[in-house]
């Protein structure tokens, strides 16, 4: 199957030119970017297109936590925010999970004001956007005070009401008569508005003490608490947030390279032959003669004790990602440069190289003008593949212990974290970080068939 | 066909040869002995450690025995971590569990990838194929860990709370095996080995049906077609010989992967294989089993690849000539 590359495709035989105009027209064609026929083909595929801007939404996200004015701060997702595992969305406003939330943040002063230097303690109670009102240790333990009564309220109220609903059940087991049931029901329904009414009194008590942030606070604070909180009460949502920049990171850095040392071994390989193609050959089939959890290992155990300081970062390499974008990069490369071989091989054959060798063209501006452009789309298709390889290994190396180091969030330590609550039943935070991984991951998968479609002319949809 | 063989076998010592030297020097790069050491440990204990295990020697040295052990197969070089087992105990009895993985895995995985892409590829265009294929991307996004974690939920926690069916335990226990092989396989494995199953088959299904259309506009089929084949044997006879040499290279290409999924699988699910082990050995400094388990895991994939080239041979007699 002799593939036509772009450069030497015959004009498609257009419409007869009915006057002067458009013969004219015919024989300029604009040659621009975007008039290319691939391009033209790719623009149209609405689904790879909203793929595109899926994809440069996470970028842009993850361009505005990395710099300066960070959109979240590393601080800012390993502070607490409330009682741990707390669900999210609709379920926040269960009535247990409330009283939860009431009892935490109760506990939280009168642990403070327990310590040594309850005044210390208080200034630095602090979640997020919630922290105790600037008052007198007196009026706090006051305030404390009260808001025990208003529990212990609550609780006599709950007990009401759940033994009202217990009676409903058993007069339904006994096939009571229908008024006693009203009765009952009726019960039911009193103790539940007079639980309402202790559970908001109690909420009031609480607010004294820690006010709810009010305007824009408000709102971001609602949005940590949207995906519940985890094990030590940290915000869900921001951690699968800020798991962005950890992710495009991971994913940039060792795409980036793989791509570009594909393109330049698998390149000089096709093209060349000969001894060239033998060592890049040989070096690839070695490589991948591992598979890349085994480099990683190796590559762990030997970063582990390392006391090497990086020179910019300042940390111990075992500390940085280093580890994990060479134990990617290693083997990521080798799918490129594989293709671009064979792409390149086949190409070198064509008849247009032939004339540009005749004419007597460098063999760097041969691979410069004529060969990477007609192998650009390969390079677009297998960034995409290795950003979702990169990402995708990411999960496994966390998991093993292996990944992302220190407490900055990704998504495969969400997941990891997450594995104990999953056998609890509680599925937020595994919910959350799957659920960005799986639209970024989405995206590129969507966006390489686009492109492919677009550009490979050999590719059967 | 034996010079073939020999040829491709004669190619592929020399890469494994290396990846050897690779591997030795990498582990080398950190003190091994310091690392599996106390801080506070002499000099002497240093000293006798590395003469222990031959590391005072020059690297071409260690080099050689290391081959010379693999190659005879001599692995009774003590354990570090383990200190009463040789590397060979400890390797041992790690390989039956991992293959009791993949082996099932990779066959379940092809057959049932091979029969989607065809089920696909028959209908092309129509609702059918679309929806598959937009199963099997959906599939491709979601990582292996989250398939392992709600696997393992709802096979082993949830269908046993909520149905009574005590199909697949949690995790692997040595102690309460009943000595039934198959009962055994089906608690313990079968379970790892259909979330392997689901995890490959997004990719698998994928290409196993762009390579199959490809095949659909060959003249072959048009001639079978013409003389009244029905869809079926075109499809099951004629097409999927002529679809096998990418098919098995894929299937190599998913070996590694295998290994690496095993790997994630034998860790969750706690199973005495290769992957857990050498994770276990590494996590504990293990230095001499770490290198042992690489070498012998690179030795598999060069065994593989051989394999496949033998096997593109006998597929298709075209390739053992040029």
């Amino acid at each position: 199957m002799a593939q036509q590359p772009r450069g030497t495709k015959p004009a498609a035989p257009e419409a007869q030119p009915t006057d002067l105009l458009s013969a004219r027209a015919g024989a300029h064609r604009p040659t621009g970017f975007f008039d290319k026929p691939g391009v033209r083909k790719f623009v149209r595929n609405r689904t790879g297109m909203a793929s595109l801007i899926v994809i440069s939404l996470f970028v842009i996200v993850a361009v505005a936590i990395a710099i300066p004015p960070h959109l979240i701060s590393l601080d800012q997702v390993q502070s607490r925010v409330g009682p741990g595992t707390q669900p999210g969305f609709g379920l926040a406003s269960d009535p247990y999970a409330r009283i939860e939330v009431a009892e935490f943040f109760l506990g939280e002063v009168e642990k403070a004001l327990d310590s040594s230097e309850p005044e210390a303690a208080l200034a630095e109670l602090r979640f997020a956007e919630r922290s105790v009102k600037m008052m007198p240790v007196e009026e706090i333990e006051a305030a404390l005070d009260s808001g025990y009564e208003a529990f212990d309220l609550l609780d006599e109220a709950l007990i009401e009401f759940e033994d009202a609903e217990i009676e409903v059940e058993e007069l339904e087991d006994d096939g009571a008569e229908a008024a006693e049931l009203a009765e009952a029901r009726a019960a039911v329904a009193a103790t539940r508005a007079e639980f309402a009414a202790a559970l908001l009194a109690l909420e009031t008590e609480v607010d004294k003490l820690f006010p709810s942030p009010t305007g824009w606070d408000a709102f971001v604070y609602k949005l940590r608490l949207v995906a519940g909180t985890d094990r030590q009460g940290r915000s869900i949502a921001f951690r699968a947030i800020y798991s962005i920049k950890t992710a495009t990171q991971i994913g940039m850095v060792t795409a980036l390279f793989s791509i570009i040392v594909g393109a330049i071994l698998g390149g000089a390989a096709g093209f060349f032959g000969g001894i060239v193609d033998h060592a890049v050959v040989w070096l690839y089939s070695t490589l991948s003669s591992i598979p890349y959890i085994i480099w990683l290992i190796v590559i762990a155990f030997v970063f582990r004790e390392s006391t090497w300081h990086v020179p910019l970062l300042g940390k111990p390499v075992s500390q940085t990602l280093i580890p994990v974008y060479i134990a990617f990069s290693v083997t990521l490369w080798v799918g490129t440069c594989r293709v671009i071989r064979g792409e390149a091989m086949k190409i070198k054959s064509m008849d247009y190289i032939q004339s540009a060798v005749s004419i007597g063209a460098s063999p760097f501006r041969i691979l410069i003008k004529h060969v990477l452009p007609n192998v650009m789309y390969l390079l677009f298709i297998n960034f995409s593949l290795a950003f979702v390889a990169a990402i995708k290994g990411e999960v496994i190396l966390s998991y093993l212990g292996l990944g992302v180091p220190g407490g900055q969030p990704s998504w495969g330590v969400m997941i990891r974290d997450s594995k104990e609550d999953v056998v609890l039943g509680v599925f937020w935070e595994l919910g959350a970080a799957t659920l960005m991984m799986f639209i970024l991951v989405y995206a590129f998968n969507i966006l390489s068939d686009a492109l492919q479609d677009a550009f490979d002319p050999k590719h059967v949809g | 066909m034996w010079s073939y063989v020999v040829r491709r076998v004669l190619y592929n010592i020399p890469i494994y040869l290396v990846i050897v030297m690779v591997v030795m020097a990498m582990l080398r790069i950190n003190d091994p002995v310091s690392a599996y050491l106390s801080k506070n440990a002499t000099e002497a204990e240093r000293a006798l450690k590395e003469a222990e295990f031959g590391l005072d020697q020059p690297f071409l040295v260690q080099y050689f025995q290391m081959l010379k052990s693999i190659v005879t197969l001599d692995f009774s070089a003590k354990s570090w971590y383990q200190e009463t087992n040789t590397v060979g105990q400890v390797i041992g009895p790690s390989i039956l569990p991992s293959l009791k993985i993949t082996i099932p895995a990779l066959l379940f995985s092809t057959l049932i990838a091979i029969v989607v892409a065809l089920i696909a590829a028959a209908n092309r265009g129509r609702a059918i194929d679309r929806g598959l294929m937009f199963i099997a991307v959906v599939g491709m996004s979601v990582s292996f860990l989250v398939f392992i974690i709600l696997g393992q939920y709802f096979g082993a926690f949830w269908l046993t709370e909520k149905t009574g069916v005590d199909l697949f335990a949690v995790r692997y226990d040595a102690d309460r095996l009943s000595g039934n092989f198959a009962a055994d396989w089906v608690k313990y494995f079968l379970l790892p080995v259909m979330i392997s199953v689901v995890v490959s088959m997004g990719y698998d299904t994928r290409f196993y049906r762009t390579v199959i259309v490809e095949q659909t506009n060959a003249d072959y089929i048009r001639t079978a077609k013409a003389k009244g084949c029905s869809q079926a044997r075109v499809m099951f006879i004629h097409l999927l010989r002529n679809a096998m040499i990418p098919i098995i290279t894929r299937v190599m290409i998913t070996m590694p992967f295998l290994i690496v999924g095993s790997l994630l699988l034998e860790v969750y699910f706690s199973i005495p294989g290769m992957g857990a082990t050498l994770l276990t050995h590494m996590q504990n400094k293990d230095f001499a089993v770490t290198q042992t388990i690489v070498a012998i895991l690179a030795a598999i994939f060069i065994l593989s690849n051989i394999l496949t080239d033998v096997l593109y041979a006998i597929v298709d007699p075209r390739v053992r000539l040029s």
